[in-house]
This record gives C-alpha cells, structure tokens and sequence, in this order.
C-alpha cells in the first residue's frame, strides 16, 4: 500500500539536500546546489563520509519517478517496494529476467489459420494484443519499454494486421536484442522480410542494363539517416560538428546508389515447409541477383564480385563504425526513455558507454560487455545518469501510449482482456482515440522527429527538440482526454461489464476530502510534482462535489473517478522528469 | 510598381507568363499592405512520400514515349499485365492540351485516365498544371548541379527535410511555414483578422502552417469534437448537481496557467488547453452548420477535404477571412509496387479535387479558393523493378475559379534522362521553377504584396518570374 503524505510534496528540497552531501558536493555560499561530481573528483575533496550512491532510491517521489521512465509506469505496490533499493540494483534484476519471444506465443495460436488456403487466411492481430498485455502487466516492464523504444528508431509499421506472425518475428529481433548489442539488431532486422518488405529491398535486383532498372535505394537511405548516422556529422555529444560554421553532410548520393547494391539479391529463404513460414526466418541471397559491382561508401569498400552474405556483413559492420552511431542512437534513447531534448554532457555520457560497451553506477554495479554497441549498458547509462536524480531536470514528453499504459497500471485496472476490447486494435486515430498506436508510426520517420522543436513555445523559443509535441494538438487531446475518460469512467465499450475495472478503494477511501484524495492521486500518478495552483484548484472540484446521504457510495467513486481523470488529463502528468 | 525598378520589372515580364499577358495583374499590385478585403482561402493538399512526376504528366508524343517505355521498362510491363489497377498504354493516355500549347515546344504530354476529373477541370479553365517545380536556392543546371557549382537546397532526396523545404523553405527543424507566414503578413495589414482559426490542419500539426500567431487548429474529419465528460450528462450523472464540476473541468482543460516549473508540462498545457478551446468554439459554430448537399467519394483525401469544405462553410460565423488548410495523402513512396498502388491513390487524388470544387461551388466561394497539390519531391524516371526512387522536381495542379487554368505553366522535361533536364542517369528532374515563385504566385492571389512576398520567400529575388501567372487578380 502507498503511504504518503500531501507533506511529502516537499521532498525533493530536502532529500535532494541529503543526497548531495552524501556524494561529497555541497552547498554553496549563496544557498544553490552545486551539481555532484562527475568523473575526477575535486582537488582537497572533503574527507567523503560513508558513500550513498546517488542512485539510490531514498523516498517513494524518486520511486515513482525512476518507475516512470525505467517502465510503464509504477503502482502503488511498485512504488513502495523501490524504495531503499538502488536504481541500479533494480537494473541488473530487469536485465536477468529471461526473455519470453513473442513469435512462439503468436504462432500456436494462429498457426490453424495459417495453414488454411491462402484466401482464408486472415489471422488476429495476435501480436498487438499480447504487446498491450505486455506493457500493462508483464514483469519483464524494461525490456519491454526498450522495444517499444526501439520500435519507434528502427520502424517497420504495421502493414497488413492479418499476417500477425510477421510482425511477431521482427519485435523479437528488437525484443531479443534489446539487451543485446545494436549492431545484432541491425544485421538481424537487416534480414528479416518484415523490414525487406517495409523498405522495400527484398526482391531488389543488380542494375539491368537491358532495361535500365536499378537497384531499390530506399533501404539504403533510410538505414543511414534513420537507423544509424543520421545527415550531419556529429560529436560525441551529439552536437554538429561544424567546419566553418557549417554542418557536414555525412553521406550523398553516390553513397547511397553504392549501399543500394549491397541488399540486391535478397528475399525469402523458401523451404518445403508451408509458404508462411519463409516469414519467420532470415531472407536469403541469390547470388544470380546481387550486385557483382564493387560498393563504395562511407569508409567502406567492398570490391566488385564480394558476394551477398559477405558484404552486407561488411557493409552492416562499416556502417556500425561511424563515429556518428554513439551519438545517434545515445540521443534517441534518451529521448524515448527520460528526455526530450537532453544536454550535450548527457548524450556524451550515454554515447561513451555505448561506444565502449560498459557503464559502472555510482554504487560500483557494472553494466555490459565491454563490446561497441552494448545494449545494458546504453540503458544504463540513460537511465541511472546523474541528471535523472536531480531535481530541475526538464524531463521528458511522454506519448499518449505510455500515458496511457501508465493510467491502467496506476488504477491497478483489473480484468485485462485486449481481445474483447477491441477498441485496443487501432488507438492510432486522431480525436476519437489516443492518436498513437503501438508499431503503427504513419511512417518509417516514426509518430514524430527526434529534432522536432515546438512553433511559439516556451520550449521552442529556447531550442528545445520535443518530439511528443509534434502530435499534441486541439483534435489529439480531445480524444486522448475523451479515451482515457472511458477507462478511468469504467466506460469501455467492447470488452464487457467488468473488463477494465479499476480497483477504486484507495482512492474512494480518500475521497471525503479533496486535499487527501488529490494528494494520494498526485503521488501516486506524478510524484507529488502538481503545481500548487493546479493542486489547489483540483482539491477544490473534489470537495465541490456532490456526497448524497442516498448515494454515498457512488458520489465517493465519481469523486475518485474526477480526481484521476484530472490528474491523468494534466501537463504535470504529460511529462516526466 | 512601388517596390521595382523598371529593370525588374522587364525581367519578370519573359517567358510563358509574360506570353499569357500577367501585365494588368502586375500592375495591380502596387498596394503598400496586404490586401485583406473579402475572403480567401489557399488549401494545399500534400502527397507524403513524394508523388511520382513521371506518373503524373507523361510523355505522349510517340518518340518521347518509346524512350520513357524503355528508360522504366521492367515497371511498365507490370502496368501492361495488370491493366486493371492502372493503364499506361500510350492509347490509354488523356492527352493535355492547354490553350498555350507552345510551351511544349512540339512535344506532347497527357495524364493517365485515373485523373479525368483532373483533365476535365483542366479542359474548363479551372485548374491549371505547373510543370517541373521543386525547392531551388537559385537556377540550376545539370552541370551546374553536379559541379556544385551554384548553392543547392540542403538534403535533397530526403524525405522530412525535402516536406520541410516545400512547406518551409528550410530542413526539418525549420519554425516557420510559408502558409503561416502569409497569414502573418495579412495580419500585419489587417490585425483584426483572427490567428487561431486562421490555419487550419486535418493532417496533424505541420510546419507548413506554422507562423508567428497560434499553433494551427487541427480539425476533425469528424467535425466536432466534445469533451465527452462534459458533454454527456451520463458520464457524471444527469443530476444538476453535477453542473459546476462539469464546468470546472472544462474551464482547467481550456485554462492556461503556466503554473509549472517545467518548460515541457508547460508547452503541453499550451497546446492543449488553446486546442481544445478552440475545439469547443468551433463545435459550437459546426452545431449551428448547414450541411453540404456535395458528397465526396470515399477516399484518403475525402473525409479531410469534406472538413475543410465544412469549415470554409462556416467562415462568416466564426468571423474569419484568410485561411490557409492544410490536407495530406500517404502512400506515395512508391519504391516498390507502383503499378498497383499508385493508380489508386491518383484516382482518389481527382476524385477529391472534383469533390472539393463542387463544393465550393454549393458554397458559392469557388473564386475565392485555390487548391494546390505539393509533395516530398518526385521521383526517378528509371525504375527498380517494380518501383521508384526519391528524385527531386514534380508537376502540380493548382485548382480554383480564380486559377488561369487550361494552361501550363513551368517546365516540361525531355524524356531523354541523359538531357539537360536531369541531374543523373536515374532521371531525377531538375526544377524549372522553384517552390517559392509558385508559393509567391498563390501569395499574390492571396493578397500579399511584393515586398511581403519577398519577405516571406528569402530566395524568390534570385528568379526572373516571381509571379508565375497562373492566378487571376
């Protein structure tokens, strides 16, 4: 149960003071907080009394936060059983929990179907309901984030819903992966028909000077600017690097018709087996169709008759090189997990463990393998970074999927049933649902642009990306507001009388008293972190409202139901920091 | 001609658009302000992906034709076997013949039978085809372009920031739009004219609208959008009891109070307390509406350019006299499966634009609307296989009862991709007019004078046509 208390709100002056101490800062003069230390340590460094790692997790506020950025968010439970842990600790369980693929969970559930005539194939969108059973209550809650983040940089949208097992097998190439190394990642998706089909590659032949056709480039843009280096030459930090006062562009056309020729020859690896399954395994080349030109791009060359297999290793391996991969994929990371528009330090930290493939935490637990590329410790390192214990931090825009997920989780929604809740089978419209659905991007640029910066904000004014901002809009909050309306309302429509059911008590037993009740919502929901103004103006809706002698019970529920819906419905609940 | 010396003014005056006689609409425009009398509204309908040129205007001529069957062969003996999804069929082809045929030059052009509707605007002078426009800094050759000899747009071939640059004239993380810049400048003449329901999206937030007022207003395909909790007694209880709550939250999701610490939970309340605001308003104004007898066909574009139709409908009750829309389309990133996909796509494309005009006609409005078609880039002449990839310059329609329509206006390409009209042997089409002298021809109509245009366009003084002509005044 989570106790907490409305003078919890002010934690984070206090507690934050303890910390810092604790890892040899300190005050200074004028009553500001100088930040802890990084890396070397001061000269005369104070005599450190007994180490507390800033990581640790000393109060239920940085419970609730860690939780909001490390999962989909934390019950009460959660939340209360954090607490005296190390952050980092909490870490290297997530990644000891096995794996558990979803193709095998997929497959013997369809499989009938699939072997039916072709025509009659049509299957559930198994994989999409397993995914929403997965964030609302699997126990693996990081790996889980983690392909949801790496869905949204190494995109394949959903295509065809009825080919279920297709999709199954490209989320266990990010899901088994995800505490892997990026550079499997790339190989693996690289293979799959999900990705050859979404870009296009599979079926590319070498150049026919009879008929003048040309390999497909699509695949080999996109790998570059999205999947790996992005246009600009970068620092470490993930700034541009800037020759003159002036980006350099890492790669032009001629790079891109040269890596075109490395993904010629591609397509499935049929076999005896029914046809269905040549999607569940690696494509294969034919050398007959691959380019037998040399391929010079980049750093790479790849001379002329270099067969298929070799040079897309070589190519995926020259690609992964690029001293812009660090950075790249630091910088997105952090974005899908703690902030929308990180400091360069920040991006350097996450990129130096990416690029060295390991990452000890402040309280000497270590992460990765030591190999470029090292999954752990890139999350580590994202996640248990300094900035993520302070205080002031800017945070992150959360997208309405992990507002979402994060509601259900936080009313310990009972009776889960995403089949017979079909309207969890497309969230993806504008104005009449949450405007996102998972693997659903409208594009293989994703829901929104890493770079995107918000027109006539705060946040734009001072140069800060915001990703999320570019789907939040007058449509896109209605009906996020109007969706996640119905579950708090225990108003779904398709899944039956009890499915999506809250559990109300705790929050009911509070409800006599707006301050108590607000209180609790806000802990539980934000950390505590509501405005004092929107506290009070929620606290006084709650006691506005009606307790009816003969019908107490239910007055007491809407009162909780408001609460929540104000709460879940808040800027404060929109970004995490 | 306030704002030109009479060698400008010569300048502008070659080409196709002297030929067609702009005199009198140049030299109307000697306002000092933006002229913001009546209303007038410019919808751009966007083809994410990047719409294939070659697919759009085709060569016709029998020469030009044999060399564009063999230059995309393997592509375009998929169309022959599969004539149902889309024929390309020299026969097949509806023949484009402006008044100004000369600008042809002896070669002929036609349009695949998927855009009748779009042929049949074309033959009754309302819609008007602009041949070969694409983002430039200034005009470029081939050799000029592959000596890098002449500045260059940023990230050509690329996706978002090729979008970026038609709707904003820069790369992604550009902050200002060329629609939103046009309503900043008629505002700047005329701050009475309202910001926030100014530009208008029914394709998600977009740069392209973006200006110095209100983030755009996202409009519903399904016109208005309640707040359920408040709307429906049912939810609370019908009981009046339960009014003040109701009116309370409505008055925190429409509040802004800027109450956080947090730039971020900032922002956010930003965008969605104005958005669902304004939602509000324009759900009270579209309760009160006339619904439009015009049906549209269904399709991608159908539902958006019904909204746009509604919303232009209810102009005098929300008091609003300039607005920019903004309408996308998805699909046409056609690298692979061109023959069966895109066909479609072009079908819903005419179908909508025919829609759209008939319902301004209902509305009576049809000369004060212009409806223009933008997209990523074109794509190259040489197919994959089964497909194309991302080129630069496309052709596109410009619809509305005040368009000089039935004529053609730009460049139209040789079907030789080792001419000058293209930047390698994939047959990427170099534009012949920029982005920006076809947004300054629109902002002319639009009210917007020279030097606005100027100031909203940074590299249209680098063109001799800064008004292509295609507009009546």
């Amino acid at each position: 149960m989570l106790v907490m208390r409305r003078a919890f709100r002010g934690f984070s002056f206090l507690a934050a003071i303890v910390l810092i101490t604790a890892c040899g800062g300190g005050g200074t003069d004028d009553g500001t907080i100088a930040p802890p230390p990084t890396g070397t340590p001061p000269p005369n460094p104070p005599a450190p009394t007994p180490t507390v790692s800033y990581s640790l997790i000393e109060d239920e506020a940085a419970a609730q936060r860690f939780l909001s950025t490390a999962t989909f968010g934390g019950t009460a439970d959660d939340i209360a059983n954090l607490v005296g842990r190390d952050a980092a600790d909490w870490l290297a369980a997530e990644f000891a929990k096995p794996a558990r693929p979803y193709l095998p969970q997929v497959l013997p559930l369809v499989t009938e179907r699939l072997n039916e005539p072709f025509n009659a194939r049509a299957t559930r969108p198994v994989h999409a309901n397993l995914f929403w059973e997965a964030m609302i209550n699997a126990d693996d809650q990081l790996r889980q984030r983690a392909l949801f983040a790496l869905s949204q940089i190494v995109v394949v949208g959903e295509e065809n819903l009825n080919v279920t097992h297709r999709h199954a097998y490209y989320m266990d190439a990010l899901y088994e992966n995800a505490f892997g190394n990026y550079r499997d990642v790339l190989l693996d998706i690289t293979y799959t028909p999900t990705m050859g089909n979404y870009l296009t590659y599979r079926g590319s032949r070498r150049a026919n000077a009879n008929t003048g056709q040309l390999p497909d480039e699509n695949y080999a843009r996109e790998i570059l600017q999205l999947f790996t280096i992005g246009l600009l030459e970068l620092n470490m930090d993930g700034t541009p690097v800037l020759v003159n006062g002036q980006t350099v562009e890492t790669y032009d056309n001629d790079d891109i018709v040269n890596l075109s020729r490395v993904f010629t020859g591609m397509n499935f690896d049929r076999g005896p087996d029914p046809e269905w399954q040549m999607w569940n395994r690696p494509m294969t080349f034919n050398a007959n169709l691959h380019s037998p030109e040399s391929k010079d791009f980049l750093d790479v060359f790849i001379p002329e008759n270099t067969d298929g297999p070799t040079s897309l290793t070589q190519a995926i391996d020259g690609i992964f090189a690029h001293d812009n991969v660090p950075p790249f994929m630091a910088r997105q990371l952090i974005q899908r997990f703690t902030m929308s528009s990180p400091p360069p330090e920040y991006v350097e930290r996450v990129a130096m463990a990416f690029a060295t493939g390991s990452y000890t935490a402040d309280n000497g637990v270590s992460f990765g393998t030591g190999t470029r590329g090292d999954l752990q410790a890139t999350l580590a390192a994202v996640l248990l970074d300094e900035l993520m214990f302070e205080d002031t931090v800017a945070g992150k825009v959360r997208e309405p999927v992990l507002r979402f997920i994060h509601l259900i989780r936080a009313m310990e929604t009972q009776n889960i049933d995403v089949v017979a809740e079909t309207r969890l089978r497309n969230t993806g419209d504008t104005g009449t649902s949450l405007g996102q659905h998972p693997f659903r991007p409208p594009s293989v640029f994703n829901f929104y642009r890493p770079g995107y910066i918000a027109p006539n904000t705060q946040s734009g004014a001072q140069g800060l990306t915001a990703p999320e901002l570019q789907i939040v809009n007058g449509a896109s909050s209605i009906g996020y507001i109007n969706f996640v309306g119905d579950y708090i309302f225990n108003r779904t429509p398709n899944g039956g009388t009890n499915a999506f059911e809250p559990n109300y008590a705790p929050f009911v037993a509070l409800a006599d008293d707006g301050v108590a009740l607000v209180t609790y919502v806000d802990n539980l929901m934000t950390g505590g972190r509501l405005p004092q103004q929107d506290f009070d103006n929620f606290a006084a809706i709650i006691d506005g409202m009606p307790l009816r002698n003969n019908q107490i019970d239910a007055d007491l529920r809407k009162r909780a139901q408001t609460a929540i819906y104000l709460l879940a419905t808040s800027s404060t609940f929109a970004v995490v920091q | 001609m306030t704002n030109k010396t009479r060698r400008d003014f010569l300048r502008t005056c070659v080409g196709a658009a002297c030929a067609g006689g702009i005199l009198p609409h140049l030299m109307a425009n000697t306002a000092q302000a933006a002229d913001t009398s009546g209303y007038k509204a410019l919808v751009c309908l966007f083809f994410f992906g990047g719409i294939d040129n070659h697919d759009v205007i085709i060569p016709r001529d029998n020469a030009s034709y044999q060399r564009f069957l063999n230059t995309r062969r393997s592509m375009m003996d998929i169309y022959a076997a599969t004539p149902e999804a889309g024929s390309r069929a020299r026969a097949d082809l509806l023949p484009l013949l402006p008044s100004n045929s000369g600008v042809f030059g002896g070669l002929e052009y036609g349009l695949a039978s998927e855009y009748e509707p779009v042929v049949d605007l074309f033959n009754s002078g309302e819609l008007a085809v602009v041949g070969g426009v694409g983002p430039l800094i200034q005009p470029t050759t081939r050799a000029q372009f592959n000596a890098r000899s002449v500045p260059l747009p940023k990230q050509l071939f690329s996706h978002n920031d090729q979008q970026s640059t038609w709707m904003a004239l820069d790369t992604e993380g550009v902050r200002l739009g060329w629609g939103g810049r046009f309503i900043d400048q008629a505002r700047a003449s005329d701050p009475t004219l309202r910001a926030d329901l100014a530009g208008i999206t029914t394709f998600g937030n977009t740069v392209f609208l973006s200006g110095a007022g209100d983030a755009p207003f996202a409009l519903s395909r399904s016109g208005a959008l309640p707040l359920n909790l408040v709307e429906n007694r049912n939810i609370l209880g019908t009981s009046n009891d339960f009014d003040a709550t109701r009116q309370q939250i409505n008055a925190t999701l429409t509040s802004m109070n800027a109450a956080s610490p947090n730039v971020f939970a900032n922002d956010f309340e930003l965008l969605q307390s104005t958005g669902v605001g304004l939602s509000n308003e324009y759900g009270e104004a579209y309760a009160q509406r006339t619904p439009l007898t015009t049906t549209f066909t269904p399709g991608q574009a159908a539902g958006q350019l019904s909204a746009v139709a509604e919303a232009i409908s209810l102009r005098n009750v929300l008091g609003v006299s300039r607005q920019v829309f903004f309408v996308g389309m998805g699909g046409f990133d056609t690298h692979s499966t061109q023959a069966t996909s895109l066909p479609g796509l072009q079908t819903q494309i005419a179908n909508g634009i025919r829609d759209f005009r008939n319902a301004m006609i209902e509305l009576g409005v049809w000369d004060d609307v212009t409806l223009f078609t933008a997209a990523d880039f074109g794509r190259t002449m040489n197919d994959n296989g089964d497909g194309t990839d991302h080129g630069w310059a496309g052709h596109h329609f410009v619809a509305g009862g005040s368009v000089r329509g039935q004529r053609v206006y730009g460049g139209f390409p040789d079907s030789d991709i080792a001419s000058g009209d293209y930047t390698d042997d994939r047959g990427r089409l170099i534009p012949t007019v920029s982005v920006e002298q076809y947004a300054a021809t629109l902002g002319s109509w639009f009210g917007l004078t020279s030097g606005e245009l100027r100031s909203a366009l940074p590299n249209l003084a680098n063109f001799n046509d800064e008004d292509l002509g295609f507009m009546r005044t």
